[in-house]
């Protein structure tokens, strides 16, 4: 009604003071989060800042790696996200098993998903000979890396955007459906805005996997050379010194877009 | 554009809608339901906690699968209804104006302008930004209304109105829900256990074992009960276990008295049966002598509720106690002897409901 109080926000929200054991958090955290940093202080002190000049061959790995995550992440997020909605919405009778598959795909070392994909897609294999038959090679191409990034990405997307899914309160789309909407407006407008938060973890965590792939890649796609690889490369070829320029490039080239979409969806969240 | 300051996008009511809506509806899940009854002006469907009153505002919006009528068959969202649903359930990510535009289209301009209306006709305007946690309960239940009424449902469905509410306000906020419903003149049928909310509505329909035990204007059902279930549903605490002694009297064993019927009761199965009368038809006298032809009985105050607009008087007589609602003016202490009046023109009596009735 007019001229009614409003509640007063963050009234419950901020309780006087911290129980004891809580007042322990904060110092722990600290020796935690220092432990965590110890191996790049020592990145820090080890640098030669003065030298510090990536090769030609360096660049177009960043390019490559950029590149292909960017487009393994669209294709990551057009697939995933249709997957997270259907196993977040199904009836639990499939449950457990859905789960363990998911599971598994994230189980999966690096190495042996890399030998599986060039099983399931080098040239000897079914699949791997007709996309060969049209053109598409997925050894060692652009394409072989795409599907490297996907295969090491996807699971963690996924499983983020399922969890996220599911603590959207199925009442909401209830809602939308009596205010004459259909699934699909009610997807658009009511479950991904309200699910973004998950989302946008997913899709970091999806960025940081594809982008840091070095495993899968090694087997099927060593080709073109992304950052990690290249690291490998630089470190074989030319030992330590070479690898320094190109690691600084990668946490430059990786960080921004996980930590903007952080802010984005929790300052959306935050109102 | 009417005078009053109705909800946005209230509109009459329409010549095809008929001013009763009969709803006959069937289900089996998630509660058994065969309810049948008719939704007059504001309607509440009263009922108990778990007596599937939500799952019937559920199968009328088209979110549970139902037989019967209306709407039978449609999908939800090609269902003309608005429904509220517990704690008005506003998108939280939505600011006050666009969840009142929910179910509007056009141009975001349109949308915004038609929001903005309904919002300065209800005094909202003003909170149009707003998100919708930092709303009272009145005012989240308020938007939630327009949001509804926005798209012209030719029924609203209410779930627990009053339930989010502090009870402060919740009689005053119900109050005006109601005031702006029969303005708008769109019918709407509210699942409450609040039977004070239930005194307030044109309709009231009860709702006990899955099926509308009892229908009617509010005034006529609250004094008349058709079972003990429906009695305690409507608010009424005297409620007891009694045997019946002859045309036109019955021994209430807990308190150890008789008391006096004005007529013969209806024709009961058993000697065993349940009466009751509303707290404020018993008297409270002076202490005197108990006398079973006025139905005049002793008893010590053990409990006392006092209101600003009235007081509730417990009174133990035997091993039950009689409750009693009085101007709050006059009352006798705790631990004091009264004499009790329980007016034989306001007894009811009903079948026992059997071994389950508590005396």
């Amino acid at each position: 009604m007019p001229g009614e109080p409003l509640l007063a926000l963050g009234e419950a929200a901020t309780s006087g003071r911290t129980a004891p054991p809580l007042r322990l958090a904060g110092p722990l955290g600290a020796l935690a989060l220092g432990f965590l940093l110890i191996p790049y202080a020592g990145l820090a002190l080890t640098t030669d800042w003065g030298a510090l000049a990536p090769s030609a061959g360096d660049w177009d790995a960043v390019a490559t790696s950029v590149g292909a995550t960017l487009a393994a992440l669209a294709l990551v997020v057009a697939g995933g996200t249709p997957l997270a909605w259907w196993l977040a919405t199904r009836t639990p009778r499939l449950r457990v098993l859905l789960d363990a598959l998911l599971l598994l795909t994230l189980l999966t070392p690096p190495l042996a998903m890399g030998l599986m994909l060039a099983i399931a897609y080098g040239p000897y294999s079914p699949i791997g000979r007709a996309a060969a038959h049209v053109g598409v090679e997925l050894s060692n191409t652009p394409a072989a890396f795409l599907l490297a990034q996907i295969y090491a990405a996807a699971p963690y997307y996924v499983l983020a955007a399922r969890g996220a899914f599911e603590s959207v309160p199925a009442e909401y789309q209830d809602i939308a459906r009596t205010l004459g909407r259909g699934p699909w407006y009610s997807f658009w407008h009511v479950s991904l805005p309200l699910a973004r938060l998950g989302l946008a973890t997913g899709l970091a965590l999806a960025w940081v996997r594809a982008l840091g792939e070095f495993g899968v890649a090694l087997i099927i796609a060593y080709f073109p050379q992304g950052i990690p690889v290249r690291l490998w490369v630089d470190l074989q070829d030319s030992g330590l010194a070479a690898v320094y320029p190109l690691l600084w490039a990668f946490f430059l080239t990786g960080l921004p877009l996980p930590l903007l979409l952080g802010l984005w969806a929790r300052g959306r969240h935050a109102t | 554009m009417r005078p009053d300051p109705a909800p946005a996008g209230a509109p009459p009511v329409a010549p095809g809608v008929p001013a009763a809506l009969a709803v006959d509806l069937r289900l089996a899940r998630p509660v058994a339901l065969a309810a049948r009854f008719e939704v007059r002006g504001f309607t509440a469907l009263l009922g108990a906690t778990g007596a599937g009153k939500s799952t019937l505002l559920r199968a009328l919006a088209g979110l549970l699968a139902a037989e019967g009528t209306p709407f039978g068959g449609l999908p939800a969202h090609r269902r003309p209804v608005g429904y509220l649903p517990q704690g008005a359930g506003l998108f939280p990510h939505l600011s006050v104006w666009r969840n009142v535009a929910f179910a509007l289209d056009g141009s975001r301009r349109a949308r915004q302008a038609a929001a903005m209306d309904a919002l300065e006709r209800v005094g909202l305007a003003d909170l149009a930004a707003r998100m919708p946690d930092a709303l009272s309960g009145g005012q989240r239940q308020l938007v939630a209304l327009l949001r509804a009424l926005a798209r012209h449902p030719s029924l609203l469905l209410l779930d627990e109105p009053t339930a989010a509410l502090d009870p402060q306000t919740a009689e005053s906020v119900a109050a005006d829900l109601i005031a702006r419903l029969r303005a708008g003149g769109v019918p709407a049928l509210a699942a409450t256990h609040d039977a004070p909310l239930a005194a307030m509505a044109d309709h009231v329909a009860v709702l006990h074992d899955g099926r509308v035990v009892q229908e009617g204007a509010p005034a006529a059902v609250f004094a008349n009960p058709s079972s003990r279930e429906a009695a305690a549903l409507l608010g009424w605490r005297n409620l007891f276990t009694a045997t019946l002694r002859g045309p036109d009297a019955f021994d209430w064993p807990a308190a150890g008295a008789t008391l006096r019927l004005a007529g013969p009761p209806p024709a009961l199965p058993r000697a065993t049966l349940s009466w009751g009368v509303p707290a404020g038809a018993v008297r409270l006298l002076p202490p005197g002598p108990t006398a079973t032809r006025e139905n005049r009985l002793a008893g010590v105050v053990s409990t006392c509720h006092v209101l600003s607009d009235r007081a509730t008087i417990g009174v133990a007589i035997g091993t039950a106690t009689l409750f009693a609602t009085l101007p709050p003016m006059n009352l006798p202490a705790l631990g004091e002897g009264v004499g009790v009046v329980v007016p034989a023109e306001a007894i009811r009596v009903w079948p026992s409901g059997g071994a389950a009735a508590p005396a």
